[in-house]
């Protein structure tokens, strides 16, 4: 086989297998965070057999028609297909790990302290994740301008545009945490829990970037097998990251919501 | 810390501020303090937001609290209440959370310990 149909085979099969890496990803977290067992999600084995016939028919595709615009509509639909089925074990994973999240207690305690990010994390941390984002990124843009004509473009601009998409969504995700709800008693994990985000929003800005700068100028029909390697490996730490932060919401207790 | 019990017949609003109002007297929460944003509170508490807008609001009204649109409620540099009491409407709110000890099952002597115990948390603050 071609190295550059490996590269294409492996793509395909990422982004066919990205909704249900996603929804399994979210599963285990919210398990994890309930101390419950697995709860039994219907729509589950939905996605898993859509997911199957997903990888037969993108790989077929991308085996006997690549490259054409039948493979990615194949894929596309591959991707579509899952993603909606992903949707609804999302909300049945949600459904059913609430009531170990929710705290029914009538008695009710709350610090007069408001939470600011700069308690959590240093600034210098912060600023330091984002100089690491622009400076790699700036670096890429000054890289990709000088690229030899004929190299492929697209994924190292995904992965670049992908490392400051997960910064911004990831400083989102800790400014919710440290503002967000949190049940009397829980604060003192509030640090770590920040650190822990923080930490992944270093490690997926510095994959992306890597992966992106990796990428760029490579010459695919010689290294195509390095490429899909590359690819995939970042591919799949990116895809872990945007699962965490779709399990995001599907974590930690709060008292349920009484009057209005 | 403050404290609510979502079993409690008075509106959760009451309670809030009625809390706020302590920590305020107290001196728990000091003058030109910042308070948890209204979304902080409200979801540490397991209430709607609005509830705590409402309160706040109640407070800024009496001139305990700066609301201040984005940058969330401070206390007054010198918190005083313009919302002035009589004696006549004291002696009233004290009949009443008597009369809910005395209903409650409390003995005269734990009524007056435990006011005695809430007036030792405030300073004297006459004049």
């Amino acid at each position: 086989m071609r190295s550059l149909a490996v590269a294409q085979l492996s793509a395909a099969l990422l982004a066919v297998c990205t909704p249900w890496l996603v929804a399994s990803i979210a599963l285990r977290v919210a398990t994890t965070d309930a101390a419950a067992p697995a709860p039994r999600v219907q729509s589950m084995k939905l996605l898993r057999a859509i997911t199957v016939g997903a990888v037969i028919a993108a790989s077929t595709a991308t085996l006997i028609l690549a490259p054409s615009l039948w493979t990615v509509l194949i894929v596309g639909l591959g991707f579509g297909g899952a993603a909606i089925v992903a949707l609804r074990v999302l909300g049945e994973i949600d459904d059913l790990t609430r009531p170990a999240r929710r705290v029914s207690s009538a008695e009710r305690a709350a610090s007069l302290r408001p939470r600011k990010p700069g308690e959590y994390l240093p600034w210098s941390w912060r600023l330091a994740a984002a100089g690491t984002a622009v400076l790699g990124a700036t670096a890429f843009v000054v890289r990709a301008s000088s690229v030899v004509s004929g190299r492929r473009m697209v994924m190292p601009i995904v992965f670049a545009a992908a490392a400051l998409v997960f910064l911004w969504l990831y400083e989102v995700w800790a400014h919710q945490v440290i503002t967000g709800p949190i049940v009397a008693g829980d604060a003192g994990n509030l640090r770590r829990v920040v650190r822990r985000i923080f930490a992944m929003e270093l490690l997926l800005v510095v994959a992306c970037l890597g992966t992106a700068h990796a990428l760029l100028n490579l010459d695919w029909a010689a290294n195509g097998t390095l490429g899909a390697a590359i690819e995939l490996a970042g591919g799949g730490v990116a895809v872990a990251g945007s699962a965490l932060a779709v399990a995001s919401g599907l974590v930690g207790q709060r008292y349920e919501t009484a009057g209005r | 810390m403050i404290r609510i019990d979502i079993d409690d017949p008075r509106p959760l609003e009451d309670q809030i501020a009625g809390r706020l109002r302590q920590a305020i007297a107290e001196g728990s929460v000091g003058p030109g303090e910042d308070l948890p944003s209204v979304r902080q509170l409200a979801g540490d508490l397991g209430v709607h937001w609005n509830t705590v807008a409402r309160a706040y609001r109640r407070l800024a009204d009496e001139g305990l609290l700066t609301v201040r649109r984005g940058r969330g409620a401070v206390t007054r540099d010198q918190p005083r209440t313009h919302v002035r009491m009589g004696r006549a409407a004291l002696r009233e709110r004290f009949r009443d959370t008597v009369a809910a000890g005395v209903l409650g099952g409390l003995s005269h002597k734990d009524i007056a310990e435990a006011f005695k115990e809430a007036l030792a948390n405030f300073g004297d603050r006459k004049g």
